[in-house]
């Protein structure tokens, strides 16, 4: 019989498995770098093109402050872009659900925005407004924005029908059915779409920096490839990784708790 | 409270056809009854229910509530749904608490939140699910959680109970236990009751009265009194004139159905 991926750690005690889910990534890393150091002394490649494993860490560990500080910038971006493209998803999906007329007309215009890479508009708002904060904000709210949206009109169309029978059959009214029962009904669905847009967040923030270099991560690569400091290029690579994937779990974290008992 | 259909009518329009759900339905059910109203899907009974609870307009016709016309949402009912339909993100007595805060609201609660709240635990200690007050309704079994949903719909004293196939879910063993789990609470208050179901069993052993349903449109087609002594025992199942009540309610569906063809 061939376990799945469900039945492996089915059964086993609570620690086993937490250990386990740690321990196993960390098994797939080593690996992963012990393979990469292999085929950089096997082959003898140019440290240009492929530095080794070790020369990754030196840089990590040696400009560690300037990838910090780097880092916290592109962070700024991401988590302002997060929260502003994150509320007003949220208040676009609210809206949109009110009017099936707005949602009709509007709803097109918003795929269509969606779809064109937020890249082609970076130079337009260069234009207006020079390398500063704000084409980097807009870029990253875009992104954010529209799973969010997508996302929160999906749960207020789920939204079940006799919930809402039952409400009305006490008279309340709709403010209160709002409140009460849609509002924590598409939680589960805001907080599904707050994690795409978190992801997107990253992908804004970063993407912005690379194009029209200023301060952040993003930037600082563009630096070092002009530099040909390829073991810099990776090294800012791992941090956003890493950064991305703290945060990313992070917001598992308080989904699982807020939707607990849904 | 009483309840008088006259000459209800509803269709429902759509792009392409209008549906007549129900046609010309008249009938008065009486203060602290239990009618159940029967029949085979398509024949509008949940559609029924949801007008008498104000939530739907009738076409035609009228219903009046204690000699009243409904034409808003009535308030003072209590809904049970075949699903619990309960809020996943409240506790159990956060969801049996959910008619107060709905009537409360409006200043229409007669009563504290604590006086509602010990109410709403003596429900759920009636129901024999007290040491799930505060557990979430994932927690519990859906007959367990089924309990609830009707803590909840009793818990404001509601002049009506109006329930909508609310033990269709459940496995014939609980269906029964659940049956006479109703009538012991119902028992407490005797409110006026209107059933929907298409367990004809479970439609006789409950009602003072069922009313027969015939679909497409649905109209009524009988009306038949259920006179046994309450309260009803388990044994009253089978018991040979609770057979014949159901086999004569059996004939009128299958008389009405061969009589279409």
């Amino acid at each position: 019989m061939t376990a799945t991926a469900a039945q492996d750690l089915a059964g086993k005690p609570a620690k086993t498995r937490r250990f386990r889910s740690v321990l196993d990534p960390l098994l797939f890393l080593g690996g992963f770098l012990v393979i990469w150091e292999a085929v950089v002394r096997v082959t003898g490649i140019h440290s240009v093109i492929l530095p080794s494993p070790g020369d990754v860490i030196e840089i990590l560990v040696t400009r560690f402050p300037i990838l910090v500080r780097s880092m916290g910038q592109t962070m700024v971006t991401v988590l302002a872009g997060f929260a502003l493209g994150g509320l007003l998803g949220v208040a676009a999906g609210l809206a949109a659900s009110r009017s099936e007329r707005v949602r009709r007309a509007v709803y097109p215009f918003l795929v269509g925005l969606y779809v064109v890479p937020k890249a082609v508009l970076i130079p337009l708002m260069l234009l207006w407004w020079g390398v500063d904060f704000r084409y980097k904000l807009v870029v990253t709210v875009l992104l954010v924005f529209f799973p969010v949206t997508e996302n929160t009109m999906r749960g207020l169309d789920g939204v079940d029908r006799e919930m809402i029978e039952l409400s009305r059959s006490l008279r309340t009214g709709e403010w209160f059915v709002f409140r009460k029962v849609r509002l924590p009904f598409i939680l589960p669905y805001v907080l599904a779409g707050l994690r795409i847009g978190l992801t997107e967040a990253f992908i804004g923030a970063v993407l912005a920096e690379v194009l029209a270099p200023s301060a952040g991560i993003g930037s600082r690569i563009v630096e070092a490839g002009v530099f040909s400091n390829t073991a810099f290029i990776l090294a800012g690579i791992t941090v956003i990784a890493v950064t991305g994937l703290a945060t990313y779990f992070l917001l598992v974290l308080v989904e699982d708790r807020l939707t607990r008992w849904y | 409270m009483g309840i008088e259909l006259r000459n209800l009518g509803k269709t429902f329009h759509s792009d392409a056809i209008d549906v007549e759900a129900l046609a010309d339905i008249s009938l008065t059910v009486g203060e602290s009854q239990f009618v159940s109203i029967i029949g085979p899907s398509g024949c509008g009974k949940s559609t029924l229910l949801r007008i008498l609870a104000g939530l739907l307009p009738p076409t035609k016709g009228t219903v009046e509530v204690d000699g009243v016309e409904v034409t808003e949402p009535l308030g003072n009912v209590g809904f049970v749904f075949q699903a619990p339909t309960l809020f996943k993100w409240r506790t159990i007595l956060g969801n049996v608490m959910f008619p107060y805060e709905a009537l409360a609201g409006r200043g229409e609660a007669d009563g504290d939140k604590a006086s509602y709240e010990q109410r709403a635990r003596h429900m759920l200690e009636m129901a024999g699910i007290a040491e799930f007050a505060d557990a979430h309704p994932k927690q519990l079994s859906g007959g367990m959680q089924q309990r609830a949903a009707i803590c909840r719909a009793l818990v404001h004293d509601p002049a009506i109970l109006l329930m909508d196939e609310p033990f269709g879910a459940l496995d014939e063993f609980t269906r029964e236990r659940m049956n006479l789990e109703l009538l012991r609470i119902w028992d407490d208050s005797r409110k006026t009751v209107v059933f929907v179901t298409h367990h004809i069993p479970e439609a006789v052993f409950l009602s003072d009265r069922v009313i027969v349903m015939s679909p497409r449109p649905g109209r009524v087609i009988g009306d038949v009194e259920v006179g046994f002594a309450r309260p009803r025992q388990p044994a009253l199942r089978d018991d040979i004139s609770f057979l014949e009540k159901v086999i004569e309610i059996r004939k009128m569906i299958w008389f009405d159905a061969a009589s279409m063809e």
